[in-house]
């Protein structure tokens, strides 16, 4: 008796540990999206700023506009960095909890993302160091260069990698069902039960997961291809071959459904 | 004729003596065959004409459409089999229910996952 109840003691004490752990999970995740979204309201708020200020030191060239023009000139370009670390850490919970990418996968992820962060951290401090109008406008050639060379990709390439990861385990789920179904129409067509229709939808559903795997390869292939000109266009075409994956995992699982009903008759 | 003229003939010859009598002169007969005749062919050149020249009716019908009655026959229903409560396809059936849900709801965009919308270039200068 007692040690049922402590068993059972145990196995409650588990659980609400494992609820607690996926609540905290989410947490961070929904914390890293509302801080990424506070800090681009933030960005708005001061490139306004810095527009205004830059355009009154454009016009009238005193020692009091260039100041205001410096100042909020720092404020905006340190808020820049911050709200690209902030999108950079929102990619990296979602590939923490992405169950479609393996740890290998997730580890390539997260070491590309790290690199990031901590040249964007180092390059957070030098604004402060900045005495010239001039200073910042090299700083921000700094921020460019990195941004359009390989920020760019390593997000592009990770948010593809999550997304296509959610595709990946729904064609997952699909191929095992259809597995199935191809080892359960021998059984009925043993027991005596005519199953060349169900054969007929079986195969054709298997022929549209095929289709589905060879785009999801595209979207791959266009992932592999961020670094160069346009990679925007081409995460874009990626996404778009990976809708058309999943129409296609759609149309296969409404023949597995005539499947079934051809198995059961209902 | 006059009337004393018919004075001294019999009563039934006085009688036909009366009656007018059409005098159908050989002139007058061949003008009135001449006439038939050439009416005769008006009426047929006309015929004529109109028979290959006139509006024609409609060689067919437009037929018209009534929708009429007529039986369908409905698909006739399934019957249960026997596999119809075989655990193994419940379980698949439940499967497949759950992804169909999963695969109309997915999320293939995410925007929130694209770049944010940031100045790149920042100069001070005109």
């Amino acid at each position: 008796m007692k040690r049922i109840f402590l068993f059972g003691g145990f196995f409650i004490l588990f659980s609400v540990f494992c609820f607690l752990f996926s609540v905290i999970v989410l947490a961070d995740s929904q914390s890293a999206l509302t801080n990424y979204n506070t800090q681009y309201d933030l960005y708005r708020q001061n490139y306004n700023s810095y527009l205004t200020s830059k355009n009154k030191w454009l016009t009238y060239q005193t020692m009091t506009s260039n100041q205001e023009a410096l100042t909020n000139g720092k404020i905006f370009l340190k808020q820049r960095v911050v709200v690209v670390l902030a999108y950079l850490d929102l990619l990296r919970n979602r590939v923490n909890e992405s169950d479609g990418l393996n740890q290998d996968d997730k580890n390539l992820l997260l070491s590309k993302i790290n690199v990031e962060e901590s040249w964007l951290n180092d390059h957070l401090t030098k604004y402060d160091s900045a005495a010239t109008l001039n200073d910042l406008q090299q700083l921000s050639g700094q921020f460019e260069d990195r941004y359009t060379g390989v920020i760019q990709y390593v997000a592009l390439n990770t948010a593809g990698e999550v997304i296509s990861a959610k595709e990946k385990v729904l064609n997952i789920r699909l191929t095992d069902i259809i597995n199935r179904l191809d080892a359960l129409i021998p059984e009925v067509a043993n027991s005596g039960q005519d199953t060349s229709v169900a054969s007929r939808w079986l195969l054709s559903a298997k022929n549209k997961n095929e289709l589905a795997s060879s785009k999801q390869d595209e979207t791959q292939s266009a992932l592999n291809s961020l670094r160069g000109q346009n990679p925007g266009t081409l995460y874009g075409q990626g996404l778009f071959s990976l809708s058309e994956s999943n129409q296609y995992l759609i149309e296969a699982a409404s023949y597995l459904n005539e499947v079934l009903k051809n198995i059961t008759g209902k | 004729m006059q009337n004393e003229e018919l004075e001294g003939i019999p009563n039934q010859d006085k009688i036909e003596a009366q009656k007018p009598t059409w005098q159908l002169t050989p002139k007058t007969k061949k003008i009135l065959a001449l006439g038939s005749g050439i009416f005769s062919v008006f009426i047929f050149s006309l015929l004529l004409y109109l028979s290959l020249f006139g509006k024609k009716p409609s060689a067919k019908k437009i037929p018209i459409i009534t929708p009429g009655y007529f039986v369908v026959t409905a698909t006739p229903p399934l019957e249960p089999t026997q596999w119809a409560s075989n655990s193994a396809v419940v379980k698949i059936k439940s499967d497949l229910a759950s992804l169909s849900g999963q695969l109309n709801i997915v999320d293939l965009n995410e925007p929130i996952l694209s770049l944010p919308n940031i100045d790149l270039r920042v100069t001070f200068q005109k």
